[in-house]
């Protein structure tokens, strides 16, 4: 957590501080900034009841990430709906990041919304600045100002903080306010439980709250799902919240997987031509003659002096070496190819050297 | 002595110098310190702040031109009402923007100079260092030597560093700088 991030924790809850702290939420990344403003100023308990669950391995108390960011957007945005002027809470929507279609900078969403709102909105109608930056700015602080002045003494009062929170809560629950708000936001309004002037109390049998937590075991290969299946599992307190587990065989499996295969290929094919050249076995054996015939097609033909051809070598370094004593062994590696060139005879287990001598002498 | 010459792109609050450790966005004024400005003739400090007050661009509504701030603006700049302080400044092509505070009723002020409506515009801001360190001293000037046009220079001087900070539009076809992209090029000359 950062410096300033620590400086709005655990502050008395004077109206100063909390127009600080409000000004300070409006920079940077609206869920983060909402959830340190917000923790400044819910009740710690009314938090573990409904957003905190003990964690199986740890024993301790986790909040469920996502339902309580999406709760404290919702609460931020409940305030400005609750306590300011329709127009004034557009523009603190603006600020804060939760108008729909405002999703720039800071500075860039003051200028567009501006362009859109100066005609309509009483804060702007009169005003005007080259620098429109720093007139909504302006015109944004002294909003927070007021705001701060208000939620001052609603937080130091208790009952009417618990109220409020609660409210807002059965809001959440009945999905009845977005996180981002589209204009014009006078539908929201009368869709939430802060109808002006009319503070209402909303009947307990609306809340349709889910009392457990869907688990999701997901296996996908490249974003496509091969396998789904969602557990619910009931749990104590008002929550409603998703936790999601995916397995993912991403591409980069794949790959090792492909990789390994053509490896595997590889080397087995390897192998198999090594065996091949050492058993020097001709591709046709038996009942088969390698000389070429009238009777042939032109196909045999070729393939019976293609076959000639490369077994020259062969030929010649037989008629070089010694096939006799300690060489047996590698003389019987080559007995198939000499038996097929009638250099062999298997009745006396003897090559025919002088027939090996001639053969060299004709190439 | 170290040269680095290099460009920038401006966005958001672009070029903004705060008398205080915080973003502008969450600036709590009343935890600011005062920026002095002075005014430069010829390079040396001038005892009248006149072509300031001439440069002060009047964009302000009716509503406004009630509000004690607007209604004794040249008083506030001669330096009548002490409580008034500026709190930061920003710079843009052709404009200074200061930002006003008052220390006793905790009101807030706007003004911008605009370096087309003054002959000349040269001004001094020293800064106070935000941890108790050395004043940084900010020379800003608008000046005719961009062919015709004026350039927007800010000769920064935050020992042991100096920057010679040149303002530009991204299109030199557009004139609005407080809509219309910007980037600066900086001189920068390190172990003095």
């Amino acid at each position: 957590m950062a410096k300033s991030d620590k400086a709005i924790q655990n502050r008395p809850k004077n109206a100063r501080d909390i127009c600080d702290d409000l000004k300070y939420v409006r920079n940077g990344d609206s869920i983060k900034r909402a959830r340190d403003f917000i923790a400044t100023i819910l009740d710690s308990n009314f938090v573990k009841e409904n957003f905190q669950y003990i964690q199986p391995t740890s024993q301790r108390y986790a909040t469920a990430g996502n339902q309580y960011d999406d709760f404290c957007c919702i609460y931020l945005i409940s305030i400005f709906m609750a306590f300011l002027s329709e127009d004034d809470a557009e523009i603190m929507l603006m600020a804060y990041g939760f108008l729909e279609g405002f999703d720039d900078d800071l500075g860039e969403r003051r200028k567009k919304y501006w362009e859109y709102a100066h005609k309509d909105n009483e804060r702007l109608k009169r005003k005007r600045r080259k620098d429109k930056d720093n007139l909504l700015r302006e015109i944004e602080n002294g909003i927070i100002e007021y705001l701060a002045e208000t939620l001052a003494g609603i937080i130091n009062s208790s009952e009417q903080m618990s109220d409020f929170t609660n409210r807002v809560y059965k809001d959440f629950c009945n999905n009845r306010i977005p996180k981002k708000l589209s204009l014009p936001i006078a539908g929201y309004l009368d869709n939430s439980s802060f109808v002006k002037g009319n503070l209402a109390e909303t009947d307990a049998a609306e809340i349709k709250v889910q009392h457990y937590r869907v688990i999701t075991f997901k296996v996908s290969i490249c974003g496509m799902v091969i396998y789904n299946h969602k557990t619910k599992i009931p749990i104590a307190g008002n929550t409603d919240e998703e936790d999601e587990e995916i397995f993912d065989i991403s591409k980069e499996h794949i790959m090792a997987v492909f990789a390994g295969i053509i490896c595997l290929t590889l080397f087995v094919s390897t192998h198999k031509t090594w065996q091949n050249l050492n058993s020097l076995n001709p591709p046709t054996i038996d009942g088969y003659t390698m000389e070429p015939s009238r009777n042939d097609t032109p196909e045999e033909g070729q393939k019976k002096q293609d076959w000639t051809s490369s077994a020259v070598p062969y030929i010649e370094v037989i008629s070089q070496s010694s096939i006799l004593g300690d060489e047996k062994a590698q003389a019987g590696a080559v007995k198939p190819f000499l038996h097929n060139l009638n250099l062999y005879r298997e009745d006396t287990d003897v090559v025919d050297e002088a027939n090996i001598a001639s053969l060299g002498e004709n190439q | 002595m170290r040269l680095l010459e290099y460009r920038l792109d401006l966005t958001n609050h672009g070029y903004t110098v705060i008398g205080g450790d915080m973003h502008y966005e969450a600036l709590v004024e009343r935890k600011c310190q005062p920026i002095r400005m002075t005014n430069l003739v010829s390079g040396s400090p001038a005892n009248h702040v006149e072509n300031l007050i001439h440069a002060v661009d009047k964009d302000w509504g009716e509503e406004e031109n009630a509000d004690f701030f607007y209604a004794n603006y040249a008083d506030i700049l001669r330096g009548k009402y002490p409580e008034w302080q500026i709190i930061s400044f920003r710079i843009i092509v052709g404009y200074i923007c200061l930002n006003f505070y008052n220390f006793k009723t905790e009101k807030t002020g706007y003004l911008g100079l605009n370096a087309e409506l003054s002959d000349a515009l040269d001004v001094q801001f020293d800064v106070p260092g935000a941890y108790g360190g050395p004043d940084a001293r900010y020379l800003v000037s608008f000046d005719h030597s961009n062919g015709g046009k004026r350039r927007t220079r800010v000769i920064e001087f935050a020992e042991p560093v100096r920057r010679e900070i040149d303002f530009f539009f991204k299109d030199p076809t557009k004139t609005n700088p407080f809509s219309d992209s910007q980037y600066v090029k900086i001189a920068e000359y390190a172990n003095l």
